[in-house]
């Protein structure tokens, strides 16, 4: 019988998860490590925790299986060199799946950021922030705010001055 | 947490998050668009997150020599130094290369394809590249063996050395060429990736690369026409060794790999021209996790098509 983990919501829902699954949480792995199996999040709602239990099912079972000998090397370099890379999902069935778990509205984009940036789970941060950027790709300022809900708090001289002040860089198109 | 209202405040998320979300964006947007969408995302553009790494590649490949200039000293400033990847085509002035220097301490993959420094500026800045893991110089026809020494002598902890050339502007003194690879063989020790494509070496001097380098799991000797490694012999003695070349596979379009998922819906064009197994059908690939491979080929003609070469004179 895996150990179990009881994750315990801010609206005070509780989650009983195998501890693979909630180690790829850092946060939580050390304070497990402190020798406490209950673990309160205050700050992530049931719903946002939900969501986040269910990647990190889906990855702890990818993780205990690496790839291959040379990509975990590989790996093993970047990191002792401390560089963050955005390392790619080198599965492809991970990859289908990370795109799918993603085809959120932005408000849940935004909250599952903001938890899996508290309970440190790199590649969930990474997976969001790459998913954004790709909805900000292309757009103009006007649509970018539509979009995602931002107040306009510049004035139109301060905008035009924005406009034209690294245009210098891209004259040659 | 506010469930009920859908607006979220993504203008307050933190600024290493927003960071994070727009470095992925296209230089021309970081610059043009972002900044005015609201007052902290432009705060965000104009400070350090967004500026962790640098990569002004393609712009640079397009841009005038005063706008080079003017965006390195911009970028830079704006790093607050911290920047720890940089991306820059055609760096042509020794002011510009020791501007670099100067502001390395978080420095650790240099990217300076078709630049023009030569051996004595790289002698002299070499030393404050000191965390190098990651170099490209490829295509940089001015400088050789002695370069090449003083950064394997000061970077110590360099695993990826790119040092693609030109086949068409590569002087063919074998002699200077098989300096440079004595150099990595004696100085760049604990290299794993190594792309030397269209060097005039040879296998002696690619046999010595083997033997001093043996955390070595890449090589790419694709147009390296004098190099003849057996392939029992590379099984037997290197066999977490995946080499490329010298031979190219004809049909090759070139492709960027960013990761492995764009790679497989990438090659649907290619699948009917490959002919070489051991590049497409080994199901570990080339395993680089993050680092870009760039393939070249096309046929041998001296015609190149759609290559990422500098123009010709």
């Amino acid at each position: 019988m895996a150990k179990m983990i009881k994750l315990v919501s801010g609206d005070g829902a509780e989650f009983e998860v195998e501890e693979e699954v909630a180690f790829q949480s850092k946060i939580i792995k050390d304070i497990v490590a402190d020798a406490d199996d209950v673990i309160p999040l205050p700050t992530v709602s049931s719903k946002v925790l939900i969501q986040v239990i269910e990647y990190c099912r889906k990855h702890a079972a990818v993780n205990s299986f690496p790839l291959s000998p040379s990509s975990s090397a590989a790996a093993a370099a970047s990191s002792s060199s401390s560089i963050s890379y955005s390392k790619p999902v080198s599965d492809p069935a991970l990859r289908a799946w990370d795109n799918e778990f993603v085809k959120l509205n932005n408000s849940s984009l935004f909250d599952i950021v903001i938890a899996a940036n508290y309970l440190d789970i790199e590649e969930l941060v990474d997976l969001v922030l790459e998913t954004v950027a790709d909805r900000i790709k292309g757009k103009q300022a006007q649509e970018i705010r539509r979009q995602f809900n931002i107040e306009n708090d510049f004035t139109p001289e301060e905008e035009e001055a924005l406009r034209r002040e690294n245009s210098w860089a891209f004259q040659n198109n | 947490m506010a469930e009920g209202s859908d607006a979220r405040a993504w203008e307050e998320l933190i600024p290493d998050a927003l960071g994070l979300i727009f470095r992925n964006l296209p230089l021309q947007e970081i610059l043009t668009v972002i900044p005015r969408v609201c007052k902290s995302w432009s705060r965000v553009v104009l400070g350090p997150y967004c500026w962790q790494e640098i990569d002004i590649d393609e712009w640079s490949q397009h841009c005038k020599p005063e706008q080079l200039d003017k965006m390195l000293h911009m970028l830079i400033d704006r790093s607050c130094g911290s920047f720890r990847r940089l991306s820059v085509s055609g760096l042509h002035t020794e002011s510009m290369f020791t501007l670099i220097a100067d502001h390395a301490g978080s420095l650790q993959r240099l990217e300076l394809p078709r630049s023009e420094m030569n051996d004595a500026i790289v002698k002299l800045v070499a030393p404050r590249l000191c965390n190098l893991t990651y170099l490209d110089v490829s295509y940089c026809s001015k400088i050789g063996a002695c370069a090449i020494e003083a950064f394997g002598k000061h970077c110590r902890s360099l695993v990826v050395l790119r040092r693609t050339m030109h086949p068409l502007e590569v002087d063919r003194n074998y002699q200077c060429q098989e300096e440079e690879a004595y150099a990595i063989a004696k100085t760049m020790t604990k290299l794993r990736h190594l792309e030397m494509s269209y060097q005039p070496l040879t296998t002696q001097a690619v046999l010595e690369i083997l033997s001093k380098c043996k955390d070595l799991e890449y090589l790419d000797l694709r147009g390296c026409w004098d190099v003849k490694l057996d392939e029992k012999y590379l099984k037997e003695r290197h066999s977490g060794l995946k080499v490329l070349g010298p031979d190219i596979v004809d049909h090759y379009e070139q492709i960027f790999w960013n990761d492995w998922a764009d790679s497989y819906s990438d090659s649907s064009g290619y699948e009917e021209a490959f002919d070489d197994d051991v590049i497409w059908e080994d199901e570990n690939g080339i395993e680089l996790d993050g680092f870009q491979v760039r393939f070249y080929g096309g046929g041998f003609s001296g015609v190149v098509t759609g290559f990422d070469w500098p123009p010709s004179p």
